[in-house]
């Protein structure tokens, strides 16, 4: 190996579904390991939520697409002596196979430091890798790739039946599935080939138990398991979709080290340096073992098994890929050990996925072997149905605990086909099945979970069951039956609703009682050395705690994000993150309270302190009982935004704003009330009971109008309505005449600004304003973002802040504070005003480089840091948001009012168009390259926006297509377009065609609901707008719904090339 | 139904915006319209209602009969036939000139050889735009007048055998009159053509999703005795790849006496017009024959229904 002296790491872009928060622990990780041995390190990922781009962290931050055209122009400037591959999920990997095979890596003299190419490579082609495992013993799922039924059905014969089928590319998402028998394998293959060429029939494993191993090797060949895995989820439902518990549960001595030793056996064979991941299929029977894939990598289960050992994966793989062998590595948490050793766990851990399906149309609410969850929770305990319990409330979706009455409106036939029918309720309608008496024999066979869960679960139930049975002298005593219930993970809450009481009154009672829970170190050897760190979780399963809280003054309780989910994201643990190292800095004991694996503020280096458990009331009083300190609530988004004022009432000390002050900026009424007071204007608005109010305020305002039910039904029932007709229609689809509704003037053409500022004591700090690119009506999360504005003049911004500033008085805001404005013309308007840290924080601080969440975490622990200076940037910073719909079979990609987005990146650059192109290539779109567009324009107004736009790409040589009305206004116009037919109209070529033949390089498809309802005067017709978006992500075409963000791209594609950006590093922009 | 139309300040761009409600509705007022022209020729219903009668191509009879009725109807118009573009204005555009005449008029009639234009059209004036043909696009109210043109003979559109014979590839009024006798339950259609020239398989899934009995055939003759409408269309050469498939089937799908011998007395022949020779000029004395006689005639009254229901208070 040559002497290494910089290294090239490779983020993993954005956060989407399946590539997550995990991807920013890993390259932290990797990133302070190779500090530690003293090299410099250049950094490309463009997602500016992370704390991987943070300052203090990397030398060179690249905000950057991470695509190989980008990324060699990185190479050539900064020439790195090595590069890591393994740390930025799939993306990052691609990437560096791409440059490999372009030869580039060579041609700069860039060695790939950890597992080397060709092992990569052996793990990511299906034929190589079942060659492999050939000869060492070992099988991979049987399967072939077939294009026309005969050869499928003689195969399938091979096989054996059932026999899985997938297709090899899902267009609309018909033809996966098991066949049972020949028949219906025919069926199968007769639908699945009128779409697609390519079908895989493989050997099918539904139902064999899936368990995975984390492996890591050295260059000296020592190689060991971290740490195996179980999914509760037999095969069939996507390890990423399923609940997972570590360590494994239900395999017997032999077959545990049977996985084991194939494990290291295959990471041997494939040379992996660094850090894998391998998934097994066991069958529950005959013991017969399919290898279902290798990681080359760092992965979402890596992640999940460093929180769950207290075993550094990322940072001893980094390591690793330097040279270092195990027994050179320290263990952190002991001090004295090495990470030669495989950790012991004397508890165990249950990680359960989070969805947010109801934020989607058109999304089947179901699981299988595609990924669809945003996020997860960990929760560790020390039985499982202490840890299952714990998990289901991490959630933050409402249930206290597995038994909670979901499902229980169905009869027994509808629970079944619900149990036989995966989706993300799964383990409460078992629950609920076992409470009507279902056996477990029934269950497995309907679930093909294993019965040791099962009968766990069951447990629960009983004891659930108990709880309610309690009768007064007879049986066990309520003290018996209070510390059994917790030991079972029940919590003050529910045990409350079952007596009768409340969460406080159970609390006190128990407390009374001496149940409390103990905490518990995890100190990765099972108590067979102390841990000099403190990791902490608790349990109602201890005799004593091991931790002793620190005696100083000095500290404060940090409560992070929990689970992702759409619009909580990794800004929120970036936040936290930053909170707690200023905290630090300024001399005071930082304590995170969290419960998300895939987050940096768990890694228990980041405090002194750390928490790995629930955000809910009863658990942070629990802790501030023992460690006695006071409570940041304000950094970590919505579920610690919403503790604050209970907190509080519980005698709490809440650091920051006053929650009192907080709710009157929550609550509608009195925040407008107070708006009123200090002269500023808001968009109309009211609060309405039934449809009758609701068209009256509409018809005195005038449409548009928003509406919002004041809860959400079964998801997104927010909305913008341009007339009575649709108004109706709104309401055609619940019963309105009891509803409660907030309804607003909807401002059409308004440009929608966020402020972020930080406050001390009321007095304005620092500042920043963002421009939307789209116009307002566009979920902030989901807008694409300019910092500075381009269209805010001088006096408007002054304004702005004006407004801003007297809001932050009157509130007494001390830290941060999101207050979201309207302009038109010269007309003002504030919609909302949050008082905590909101997503775009990262984004301002970054672009800025005023690290506006260090100031704020200073301001709340009482002090009073200088204002930074204002100045001139000659740099625009703009955001794009991250959309999943490609993984979401089914998706309509509309921007709407209702958030989708799962993740942002950013670009810097000169000038606005300069960003966007770098932002929006890191979301996956393509640079143009075969110069040709189609256009599908709703709407006069659409059409003569866009006319400039179309001129200039037809100018530029650009072929341009378009939908027929689109067509003729273009041709009308002097644009030579090409009409062709939409699928309704019959006919061919229809768009389908060109989009299937790929003769289109984006696609600009604006809906057509502003003019099928302007004035009400085209009767609804057919659309295919749906079709022909779901059509362009199933294959990977660029597709802009939103007109403004469509003219940037087109400016910015005609202005620009990826060869010719500026590839400067962020420092290199802030100086 | 009373009050106020469901057409009133719409577009009439296409015949899938039509339900049977509405079909109902304009078959209903077509009737009373009849009645007015029988009885005192005028009624002026929309007297001080202007119609700008745009036509981009010439179109003698639908420009003529939609003049006529507005002028039954008591109302104005501005007469623009067989303007060009330059003839309007110099390269002006139809997103202008519609915006103009819509600043005289209360409506606007447009006619235009292209496809997309009349929603165009639609998308920028502020008064209702009826689509009066574009291209090989729509033509919608050929399509209302042909189904009210059945409607009358039968008295329903219900459980009728209606056969379409001709280029049903390229002909827009077959494809508009099959969607809307799709909305009609126990149809049964036959669909005869040259097998080069069958409906597009979109329509054909179409009609297959609302339950329509189909049947494709290359000839006429096996469906005569139990069809109740024939509705013909035009075949033409240039079609044809080969001249030797024309010269063969070219006689199935010409009209003649003999071929009305073989139908039902009770049953009807229809034509969009003009015809080139597909339906004999002996036919026309049957009365069968109705291309000549009701559909013209209806035509008027279906137009006058539609200005009527789009613009009366």
């Amino acid at each position: 190996m040559k002497h290494i002296r910089s290294v090239l790491l490779l983020g993993s872009g954005a956060l989407k579904i399946g590539e997550a928060g995990e991807f920013d622990y890993s390259g932290s990780q990797a990133i302070k390991a190779l500090k530690e041995e003293g090299k410099r390190v250049i950094l490309v990922n463009p997602n500016v939520a992370t704390i991987q781009t943070s300052e203090g962290l990397a030398d060179e931050v690249y905000f950057l697409p991470v695509r190989p055209e980008y990324v060699e122009q990185v190479i050539e400037k900064e020439k790195p002596d090595g590069i890591l591959l393994s740390f930025g999920g799939q993306t990052a990997l691609n990437c560096g196979l791409a440059l490999a095979q372009f030869g580039v890596l060579e041609k700069y003299h860039v060695e790939v430091l950890g597992t080397p190419i060709a092992a990569i490579d052996e793990t990511e082609d299906r034929e190589k890798f079942r060659r492999m495992l050939e000869g060492i013993g070992l099988q991979s799922a049987n399967g072939k790739i077939v294009n026309n039924i005969d050869d499928g059905l003689s195969y399938a014969k091979t096989l054996g039946y059932p026999v899985m089928l997938r297709v090899g590319f899902a267009l609309g998402g018909t033809g996966s599935g098991i066949a049972q028998t020949e028949a219906e394998l025919h069926t199968l293959l007769t639908k699945s080939l009128a779409t697609t060429s390519q079908i895989i029939i493989e050997e099918c494993l539904l139902g064999w138990k899936e368990i995975e191993y984390e492996v890591v090797r050295d260059r000296n060949d020592n190689c060991i398991t971290v740490c195996n895995m179980e999914n509760f989820d037999p095969v069939g439902i996507h390890t990423g979709e399923s609940i997972v518990v570590a360590p494994s549960q239900t395999l017997t001595n032999d077959e545990y080290f049977r996985l084991r030793m194939h494990a290291i056996h295959t990471i041997r064979k494939l040379g992996i340096i660094g850090e894998c991941n391998i998934q097994f299929a066991l069958h529950p029977k005959s013991g017969d073992l399919r290898v279902i894939e290798v990681n080359a990598r760092l992965s979402r289960s890596s992640a999940l098994a460093s929180k769950a050992t207290g075993y550094p994966l990322a940072y001893v793989a980094a390591k690793l890929s330097l040279g270092k062998t195990l027994d050179e590595i320290p263990n952190a948490v002991t001090g004295k050990t090495t990470a030669f050793f495989e950790p012991a766990l004397d508890y165990l851990v249950v990680k359960i996925p989070r969805w947010d399906l109801s934020k989607f149309t058109h999304v089947a609410p179901t699981i299988g072997s595609e990924m669809k969850s945003v996020g997860e929770v960990m929760a560790i305990g020390r039985s499982f149905e202490e840890a299952v319990q714990k998990a289901v409330r991490m959630l933050n979706q409402g249930h206290e605990g597995v038994v909670n009455g979901n499902g229980d409106g169905l009869d027994d036939a509808g629970l079944i086909l619900k149990l036989e029918n995966a989706d993300p309720e799964r383990l409460f309608t078992i629950c609920e099945a076992l409470k009507r008496g279902l056996t477990v024999e029934k269950l497995q066979t309907l679930t093909m979970i294993d019965p040791w869960f099962l009968n766990k679960l069951k447990n629960i139930v009983e004891g659930y069951k108990g709880l309610g049975k309690r009768q007064k002298g007879k049986g066990i005593s309520i003290n018996e039956l209070l510390r059994k219930s917790k030991q079972l993970g029940f919590s003050d809450t529910q045990i409350g609703t079952v007596w009768g009481k409340t969460e406080e009154e159970i609390r006190t009672m128990r407390k009374k009682m001496g149940i409390v829970p103990s905490i518990k170190h995890i100190d990765t050897t099972a108590g067979e050395f102390p841990a000099v760190t403190n990791y902490l979780y608790m349990t109602y399963l201890g005799r004593k705690s091991d931790h002793v809280p620190a005696k100083t003054e000095n500290k404060a309780i940090v409560i992070g994000g929990g689970p992702y989910a759409i619009g909580t994201s990794v800004e929120f643990d970036w936040c936290a993150v930053n909170t707690v190292s200023s905290l630090r800095k300024n001399g005071y004991k930082a304590i995170v309270v969290n419960c998300n694996p895939e987050t940096v503020s768990t890694d228990y280096d980041i405090s002194d302190v750390l928490y790995f458990e629930e955000l809910t009331l009863e658990r942070i009083l629990d802790i501030t009982d023992s460690e006695k300190a006071p409570v940041i609530v304000s950094v970590g988004g919505q579920i610690p935004n919403n503790l604050a004022m209970p907190l509080k009432t519980a005698g709490v000390p809440v650091l920051g704003t006053d929650p009192e002050d907080v709710n009157r900026a929550e609550d509608r009424k009195t925040f407008s009330a107070l708006c009123d007071t200090l002269g500023i204007l808001q968009p109309e608005w009211d609060q309405v009971l039934g449809k009758e109010s609701a068209f009256t305020f509409a018809s005195n305002v005038g449409y548009p109008v928003l509406v919002r039910p004041s809860y959400v039904l079964s998801g997104s029932a927010m909305s913008v309505i341009e007339t009575p007709e649709q108004f109706e229609e709104y309401f055609g689809s619940f019963d309105g005449t009891s509803m409660k509704l907030v309804v607003s003037k909807f401002m059409s053409g308004a440009r929608e600004y966020d402020v972020d500022a930080v406050f001390d004591g009321g007095d304005p700090v620092v500042s920043a304003i963002s421009e939307h690119v789209e116009y307002g009506g566009v979920h902030s999360g989901d807008a694409t973002m300019i910092l500075p504005p381009v269209h805010l003049d001088h006096d408007h911004a002054q304004n702005i802040l004006t407004i801003a500033g007297k809001i932050g008085q009157v509130l007494n805001i001390s830290g941060l504070c999101n207050i979201q404005f309207l302009v038109r013309g010269d007309d003002i308007r504030v919609i909302e005003a949050n008082v905590r840290a909101s997503r775009s924080i990262p984004f301002v601080s970054k672009v800025t480089g005023v690290n506006f969440m260090s100031i704020a975490a200073e301001i709340l622990v009482g002090k009073h840091p200088e204002k930074p200076q204002n100045r001139q940037r000659g740099y625009v910073g703009v955001k794009v948001p991250q959309f999943s719909y490609h993984k979401l079979r089914g998706s309509d990609p509309v921007l709407t009012v209702e958030m989708n987005s799962t993740g942002e990146v950013v670009g810097l650059g000169r000038t606005v168009e300069e960003s966007y192109l770098k932002a929006i290539q890191a979301t996956g779109y393509a640079f143009p390259s075969k110069k040709t567009v189609y256009l599908s324009l709703g709407g006069s107004d659409a059409k003569l926006g866009f006319l400039r736009s179309a001129k200039e790409l037809f100018s530029a040589g650009f072929t341009v297509y378009a939908s027929t009305g689109t067509g003729f206004f273009l041709r009308d116009h002097g644009i030579d377009a090409i009409t062709v037919r939409k699928i309704y109209e019959g006919g061919h070529p229809n768009i389908i065609d060109l989009m299937v033949e790929k003769k289109i390089d984006f696609a600009v498809v604006t809906p057509e609901n502003a003019y099928e309802s302007k004035r009400g005067k085209l009767a609804k017709t057919f659309t295919d707008g749906y079709t022909m978006r779901r059509m362009a992500v199933d294959l990977g075409i660029p597709i802009f719904t939103n007109s403004e963000t469509a003219k940037l791209f087109i400016r910015s594609v005609l202005k620009y090339s990826p060869h010719t950006v500026g590839i400067q590093s962020w420092k290199e922009y802030l100086c | 139904m009373e009050g106020v139309s469901m057409l009133k300040g719409k577009d009439i761009l296409s015949v899938d915006q039509f339900t049977r409600e509405m079909l109902a509705d304009v078959f209903h007022e077509a009737g009373r319209m009849r009645e007015i022209v029988h009885t005192k020729g005028i009624e002026p219903i929309l007297a001080g209602k202007v119609m700008t009668a745009l036509f981009y191509e010439p179109s003698s009879r639908t420009f003529a009969s939609f003049v006529t009725a507005m002028q039954r109807l008591g109302g104005g118009f501005i007469p623009l036939q067989g303007v060009t573009y330059s003839s309007v204005a110099k390269g002006e555009t139809l997103a202008d000139t519609v915006r103009t005449f819509a600043s005289y008029s209360d409506v606007i009639v447009i006619r235009h050889p292209e496809v997309g234009s009349a929603k165009i059209a639609a998308e920028f004036s502020p008064v209702p735009v009826v689509n009066a043909g574009d291209g090989v696009g729509e033509h919608p109210t050929q399509a209302l007048l042909d189904a009210y043109t059945i409607f009358r003979k039968f008295e329903t559109l219900e459980g009728l055998t209606v056969t379409l014979v001709g280029d049903l590839m390229n002909g827009r009024t077959v494809h508009s009159l099959a969607k809307v006798l799709s909305l009609y339950t126990n149809t049964k259609i036959n669909l005869v053509s040259p097998d080069m020239l069958r409906m597009p398989k979109e329509l054909m899934h179409l009609l297959d999703q609302r339950n329509v009995d189909v049947k494709e055939m290359e000839t006429l003759d096996p469906v005569l005795d139990r069809t109740d409408v024939l509705y013909v269309t035009r075949v033409q050469k240039e079609r044809f790849s080969d001249l030797t498939s024309y010269e063969k089937l070219k006689n199935h799908y010409i009209v003649t006496p003999e071929t009305l011998a073989k139908m039902k007395i009770s049953a009807i022949v229809m034509h969009p017009f003009p015809r080139v020779g597909e339906i004999e000029m002996a036919v026309d004395l049957d009365d069968r024959a109705y291309y000549m006689t009701h559909q013209m005639k209806n035509g008027l009254y279906v137009r006058m229904a539609l200005l009527k229901m789009i613009l009366s208070e």
